[in-house]
């Protein structure tokens, strides 16, 4: 369902298409950074689908909590791909446990995520717990 | 895109918010049970994303002819947040198709521990794809 400014553009209001688009409000892009979750880029709240093109081997993005202005709600769908030449690292929210492939995932150890790969995450089914799917 | 609810909160109309929202209508979690199709816990048309809680068992996807309907590729999200392995039946008569395995009811497939399950019901109403981890 394309980006926010698509729905827009065919009548939608600004907080619904926000809400709406499978790639949110953009950008679609993202560079990594940082080596832990306190100094990785912070995906935006409603930046549904991000492609990491660019940044430093090891660095990270950390995803935005639930709640506040614009942040993600219950079963939200975040996707990140690594776009870049070497594996990076995607941290959930402080206070989160993230389920992927068997293994909880937190903000302290991260879901590293290889060359060309895509992480899928549902932000619920709590503020606090949460899941994924990666090929 | 969250739940229905909060789109109709933006404005939208409840029949196109419990379609359009990746979580469909909830409830958000389901407990597993029964040891056949026929006993499991039945996922609703519009339960779009679940997150089984509790239970042993298994849980069955809904079929396109239940109330609320199933159309073609809608997707269903179905992660095992249990300590035990449960089973994912598919409706009778079809077969869902995941990582090189024809699954259907009366060969269903187990969801491990912490896993996940992608499940796009089309491109027809007997033939439906899906993606595990």
């Amino acid at each position: 369902m394309a980006l926010a400014q698509d729905l827009m553009g065919l009548g939608e209001n600004p907080l619904a298409a926000a809400r709406m688009a499978g790639g949110g409000s953009g950008p679609v892009t993202l560079a990594c950074a940082g080596t832990n979750a306190a100094t990785a880029t912070q995906i935006g709240g409603t930046q549904f689908m991000v492609y990491v093109n660019s940044g430093p081997a090891a660095g990270g993005v950390q995803l935005p909590a639930n709640g506040g202005i614009g942040g993600p709600l219950i079963y939200d769908n975040f996707v990140v791909h690594n776009g870049l030449g070497t594996t990076m690292t995607v941290y959930p929210p402080t206070g989160v446990t993230l389920n992927v492939g068997g293994s909880n995932v937190t903000s302290a150890n991260g879901f590293s995520l290889t060359t060309l790969k895509t992480l899928s995450i549902w932000t619920g089914p709590t503020t606090t717990q949460w899941f994924g799917l990666s090929n | 895109m969250a739940l229905a609810a909060d789109l109709m909160g933006l404005g939208q109309g409840p029949a196109i918010s419990s379609r359009v929202a990746s979580g469909g209508t909830g409830p958000v979690t389901i407990v597993a049970a029964g040891n056949s199709a026929a006993t499991a816990t039945q996922i609703f048309a519009g339960q779009f994303v679940v997150y089984v809680t509790l239970g042993t068992g298994g849980v069955a996807a809904p079929a396109f002819s239940d109330s609320g309907a199933v159309l073609i590729y809608d997707n269903y999200v179905i992660h095992n947040g249990t300590g035990g392995t449960i089973t994912v039946y598919p409706p009778v008569g079809v077969t869902v198709n995941i990582g090189g395995t024809n699954i259907t009811r009366a060969s269903p497939g187990t969801l491990a521990t912490l896993r996940t399950v992608s499940i796009w019901t089309g491109p027809t109403t007997t033939q439906w794809f899906g993606l595990l981890n």
